[in-house]
Formats: C-alpha cells, sequence, structure tokens
C-alpha cells in the first residue's frame, strides 16, 4: 500500500483552479520534487498533503504522522529550541532526544529563544521538529532557502536518512534541491 | 493527531507547559488583561467613590472588570497562535484535543489569578461592606472560571474566520450574558443579600458550566484543529 496517495487531486480559489487532476503514489524510497513557477501552487498542494487545508476535489491518503516544514510556517518566539524540541517529543508520545538534536542542527545554545534567531536558524529548528519523530512521510516546502552550508549538510543527511525510512515531498525551485528527487511533478503546465 | 502510544496526561501537561512559558515570558497577554483590569476597577470604583456602593451594585462592578479581563484575555491565547503563524506547526505536532484542554486549563488559571487581584483591589478602592469574605472571593474566581471556558470555546470554533477577535467577542456575548446574572447573585451573597444557599447555588452552577464548556469545547475544537481527513 502506497504511503502517500493523491487521487484525482484539485484546489481552486474562487472560480480559479490552482491544480487538476494531481495523482500518485508514494513508496518508501520515493523523494518527489513539486516545480512549477510562483503561484503555480506548489505550497497550497504541499499543504493540502499535509491536511492542513483541504482539497477541492480528489482524496488523498497519507500516515497518522507526518513530519512538515515550510517557509511560512512560524514557531513559538518565546521558546528555545529545546523547549520546541521537549514540547514535540511529548505531543507525539516519543524520547525528545534533546542533546542529539542540539548538536545535529547547531543550535548549542539552550537558553536562547527562537524569537532571536536568524531565519537560517529557524529553519535548523523546523527540519528538527519535521525529523524528529521518524516519520514514514515528510512534506517540505523550499527547505533549502537561507541555510547555510552546515544547514544544507544537515538537509542531506536527513533527507538520506529518510530515502531509507519513508517517502517525501519537497517542493522548491532551487536547481540545487533536484537532486533529492527521485520523481518530479511541474505544476503550471 | 495523537501518537497511539501518547500518553494523554503527559501531552496536557506539555501542551499547559509550553502555554504557560510561551504566555509568560510574551507578557502583555497577561499583563494587559490584568491591566484592562485594574483600570476597570479604578473606574469603577471612582463611580462610587461618594456613596459606598449597595450589595448589589458591588457585585455587578466587581463582575464587569473580571468580565473585561477574560474577554481581553482568553481569545488572545487562542487567535494569537493563528495570528503569529504557528497554527500550522501546532496542528502538524501536537494532538489537537490535549491543545485545547492545555489552552483552556491555562487561561482557566491566569484567570483565576486575574479574579483573585481585582478582586483585591476592588476591595481597597471601591470599600464595600462585605458579609462574608468567601463568596466575595469564590464568586469572582467561579464566575472568571465559567466565562474564560465559555470564551474559550467562542474563541476555538472561529479560529480561521475573517476578523477573528471580533468574531470571538460576538459569538461570546450570549454565552457571557446568562453567567453574568449568576456572577452577580453569586457575589452579592458576600456583599450582604441574598441567602448563603443562593450564593453556594451560583458558584456550583457556574463551575458546572465551566466543566460543560470544556468538555464541549475539547470535542468541537479537536474535530476542527485535527489534519484533514480526506473522504
Amino acid at each position: 500500500m502506497a504511503l502517500l496517495s493523491a487521487q484525482e487531486l484539485g484546489k481552486r480559489f474562487g472560480a480559479r483552479w490552482l491544480f487538476r487532476r494531481v495523482e500518485f503514489d508514494l513508496e518508501i524510497g520515493d523523494s518527489l520534487l513539486l516545480t512549477g513557477a510562483n503561484g503555480s501552487g506548489k505550497s497550497t498542494l504541499l499543504r493540502v498533503l499535509a491536511g492542513l487545508i483541504s482539497p477541492s476535489e480528489g482524496k488523498v491518503g497519507r500516515p497518522e504522522h507526518i513530519g512538515y516544514a515550510a517557509l511560512d510556517q512560524s514557531l513559538y518566539p518565546a521558546l528555545s529550541a529545546a523547549e520546541h524540541l521537549t514540547w514535540a517529543a511529548e505531543q507525539r508520545g516519543i524520547e525528545p532526544n534533546i542533546d542529539l538534536w542540539m548538536e545535529r542542527t547547531g543550535l548549542t545554545d539552550r537558553k536562547q529563544v527562537v524569537g532571536t534567531y536568524s531565519t537560517g536558524m529557524r529553519g535548523r529548528l523546523k527540519l528538527a521538529l519535521a525529523f524528529q519523530a521518524a516519520p514514514s512521510l515528510v512534506l517540505l516546502d523550499e527547505p533549502s532557502v537561507a541555510l547555510d552550508e552546515g544547514g544544507i549538510g544537515l538537509l542531506t543527511e536527513l533527507l538520506a536518512e529518510q530515502k531509507g525510512r519513508g517517502a517525501m515531498v519537497i517542493a522548491t525551485n532551487n536547481q540545487e534541491d533536484l537532486r533529492f528527487g527521485t520523481a518530479k511533478l511541474e505544476l503550471g503546465t | 493527531m495523537a501518537p497511539p502510544n501518547s500518553n494523554w496526561a503527559r501531552s496536557i501537561a506539555s501542551a499547559l507547559r509550553k502555554e504557560w512559558s510561551a504566555e509568560i515570558r510574551a507578557r502583555h497577554g497577561f499583563f494587559s488583561a490584568t491591566l484592562f483590569g485594574l483600570l476597570t476597577v479604578v473606574a469603577v470604583s471612582l463611580a462610587g467613590y461618594y456613596n459606598q456602593p449597595s450589595g448589589e451594585f458591588a457585585a455587578l462592578l466587581l463582575v464587569l472588570a473580571v468580565l473585561f479581563s477574560v474577554t481581553v484575555s482568553v481569545p488572545r491565547v487562542f487567535l494569537a497562535e493563528d495570528e503569529l503563524g504557528t497554527m500550522d506547526t501546532l496542528r502538524v505536532i501536537a494532538d489537537p484535543y490535549a491543545a485545547y484542554v492545555g489552552k483552556v486549563l491555562y487561561s482557566l488559571a491566569s484567570n483565576a489569578l486575574q479574579s483573585i487581584l481585582l478582586t483585591i483591589l476592588f476591595i481597597v478602592f471601591a470599600k464595600p461592606e462585605i458579609s462574608n469574605y468567601g463568596y466575595v472571593i469564590a464568586g469572582p474566581i467561579s464566575f472568571s472560571l465559567a466565562v474564560a471556558s465559555g470564551v474559550a470555546f467562542c474563541s476555538a470554533l472561529v479560529l480561521g474566520a475573517t476578523n477573528r477577535w471580533t468574531l470571538a467577542l460576538v459569538v461570546s456575548l450570549p454565552v457571557c450574558l446568562p453567567l453574568v446574572f449568576l456572577g452577580v447573585a453569586g457575589i452579592a451573597v458576600g456583599f450582604g443579600v441574598g441567602a448563603p444557599s443562593t450564593g453556594n447555588g451560583m458558584i456550583a452552577i457556574q463551575v458546572l458550566a465551566s466543566i460543560a464548556w470544556l468538555a464541549l469545547g475539547t470535542i468541537v475544537a479537536g474535530q476542527l484543529w485535527r489534519l484533514d481527513r480526506s473522504p
């Protein structure tokens, strides 16, 4: 059975269809890249796949627990990275492994709150939150934007681990990210 | 969604801890509501500056101060999540039921604290004649609990709607109005108006209403906040 299946998926705002008849199945090891011009619906399709918004037509089949990180996703400015990771682990019923994730992300100051983080540091924490529970499906929206060399290294590592564990969908227009995909779906064509 | 092996009590405790840390460190929510309530207390106390307020009038003034404080603070706890843009993070990570209960418990605790503070200030500024301190303390607390859980329910309902703040307050109106009457009747006993049995009854109804709103709100918010399940 597919880890993620999209059947006749469509989303419209008012009379305008952003995308229609999107269909695919993803199995373990699959990595689908969503590409397309600005406004083609990449982020919206990712949100539909994540269950954050409903499709206008069609169906999505996804696992109960997913990892999700998006460029426009916000974190709690008054909490530290360690507090984010602890909260997320307690909500998911898993071990937080704070030391491991702090070391992997390079966010070593346990007391520094996210409100004082740079965009790249927030990007690293979002990746940690998305991958912390080792989900079978990960959905990422422009994951490499604002990441420095170390951040790209972390992303590459996490995606390599994910390939052996489950599937992923990455919305991107960054040519560097194309190496992460095993298949490509271009929207707006 | 809640992981199958998760402990619900642990999830709620974690949600409550997150709310407490985020809100207390951000300060503006708790302190602006307290300041708003304080200004209300001072204003209503000035209204009775030359004449000591009657028992019923004093109870009404105190209820209004607590009501204003609660209606400012509770919607903020819910709608701030939406406005900060953290709603997606909350929905993909948290158990929606635990997240709601955590938010309500934080609201109940902070509003109970605020109601005690406002009651003390009201007694100091308005100098009403008190016949039973128990009802003067328990009345505002039970009123704040009932209003907070009712307003929390309404705030959770309108998440995602446009003009959320206004809508939350409008939807809260029919919830708050009957509670105002119960609150005044309960507190007035402390100011020498009505029998203790009336006060006990009013306080008990408000506590039960608080529990009912919490239970109903948990079910509704859990369904509304859960990730979409396509048919």
